[in-house]
């Protein structure tokens, strides 16, 4: 059996499961709550281990992939409500710092330009990274072929990556920031925070 | 089975990119001794593209639902779903083709694979292999006795040659660039050979 917890600063547990199958789908039929509500402020957010999320996530997964809403039974429904609160109030924030705009609590409250612009900067320093990166492989290899299929892939990247700021499809959207990027500048920062 | 001019049986591994349509391989493609596909390929109406012997398809386990049972399988799971759990793809599915199921073992080798192929130093933490890249490890794997051979793979700068938009500027976890990189060292090396 696995315990799972989330507590505060202060050590107050906020939400405790148990996992008697050995894998972290089956949280949802062992839970037991402390409180009629959860809410998480801020700064114990970040007291949450990723382990615990990666259940939450898994959680999320199982109920919405597997079951429909008819499906699902009063507790878990209420279950995936909270989850869902919880998963939302951490994702914003960590969002928020990637973007870096942490003087925002959650995401619905940027201005939609604010963000875009954050968004296009971002890109910009995950476009640097990526071509140092590659820049790097180019100077370690010796083989010509190799050396040609970097600078080509590195010449397609720069490519996506301009015509993704430049295209209509440039997000507009809180979702769409979080769910578009560059084809080929993935993996994508944000993806790694939602499916942590 | 059919054995080639230098004796060795042949395994290849068709990727979904629109480049595929460049050529007509129909015919060469059917000749190999297995023929893999991936996830949710189409043949109809491209068989002189791609041919239609179809022996193994390699997929994700959420996607198994929409593909042929009747063909033998590779199944990638999930990168976070637990070996021991099995709960979304076994149940109720019949999967009786099944030749191997990716395993947490697998995740370990495949990313010294990668490092050893390419490089030590790229940083890979919360990547997420993508199933084409996964696929041509696992296949170098399960059958070491064949000479493996590769078409269709150019990692995402154009989209599926059935479908041109598909993952055209999502976001998500696969490292393609390197992915792409790391498979032009490997044909280099005369460990995979590219179809032509």
């Amino acid at each position: 059996m696995q315990f799972i917890e989330i507590s505060n600063e202060n050590g107050d547990i906020l939400y405790r499961g148990t996992n008697v199958r050995s894998d972290d789908t089956s949280y949802i039929f062992e839970d037991i709550l402390t409180d009629s509500e959860i809410v998480v402020p801020k700064e114990d957010v970040y007291c949450v281990s990723n382990l615990t999320y990666s259940g939450y996530q898994n959680t999320l997964k199982y109920l919405t992939l597997i079951k429909n809403d008819d499906q699902l039974t009063q507790g878990e429904k209420k279950h995936l409500f909270k989850l869902q609160r919880v998963y939302k109030q951490y994702t914003d924030l960590k969002c928020l710092k990637l973007l870096n705009l942490g003087k925002y609590t959650i995401l619905d409250d940027v201005p939609i330009k604010v963000l875009q612009k954050s968004l296009a900067r971002l890109i910009g320093v995950e476009l640097k990274k990526a071509t140092t990166t590659l820049d790097k492989l180019i100077s370690a290899e010796n083989d010509e072929t190799v050396i040609l299929e970097i600078n080509s892939t590195k010449s397609d990247l720069e490519n996506n990556v301009k015509d993704f700021l430049e295209a209509p499809c440039f997000p507009k959207t809180i979702e769409g920031i979080l769910q578009k990027w560059p084809t080929l500048l993935n993996p994508s920062p944000f993806q790694q925070i939602l499916t942590m | 089975m059919v054995i080639n001019d230098e004796n060795v049986p042949r395994v290849l591994i068709i990727g979904n990119s629109y480049e595929v349509l460049n050529k007509k391989l129909g015919e060469k493609i059917d000749k190999f001794d297995i023929v893999v596909r991936i996830g949710k390929y189409n043949i109809e109406g491209f068989e002189e593209y791609i041919g239609s012997k179809t022996d193994i398809i390699s997929t994700i386990y959420w996607k198994i639902r929409d593909i042929h049972r009747d063909k033998k399988i590779i199944l990638v799971n999930h990168y976070d779903l637990d070996d021991n759990t099995q709960m979304i793809p076994i149940n109720n599915l019949n999967l009786k083709n099944v030749i191997h199921t990716h395993t947490r073992n697998d995740d370990i080798e495949i990313t010294d694979f990668f490092k050893n192929n390419l490089s030590h130093s790229i940083n890979l933490c919360d990547n997420n292999f993508s199933l084409g890249f996964r696929t041509i490890f696992l296949v170098l794997k399960l059958f070491p006795d064949f000479k493996t051979y590769i078409h269709g793979f150019d990692f995402f700068k154009s989209g599926y040659y059935f479908n041109p938009d598909h993952n055209r500027n999502f976001g998500n976890k696969h490292p393609y660039i390197y992915e792409r990189i790391c498979v032009k060292k490997l044909v280099s090396k005369k460990k995979i050979y590219e179809l032509s």
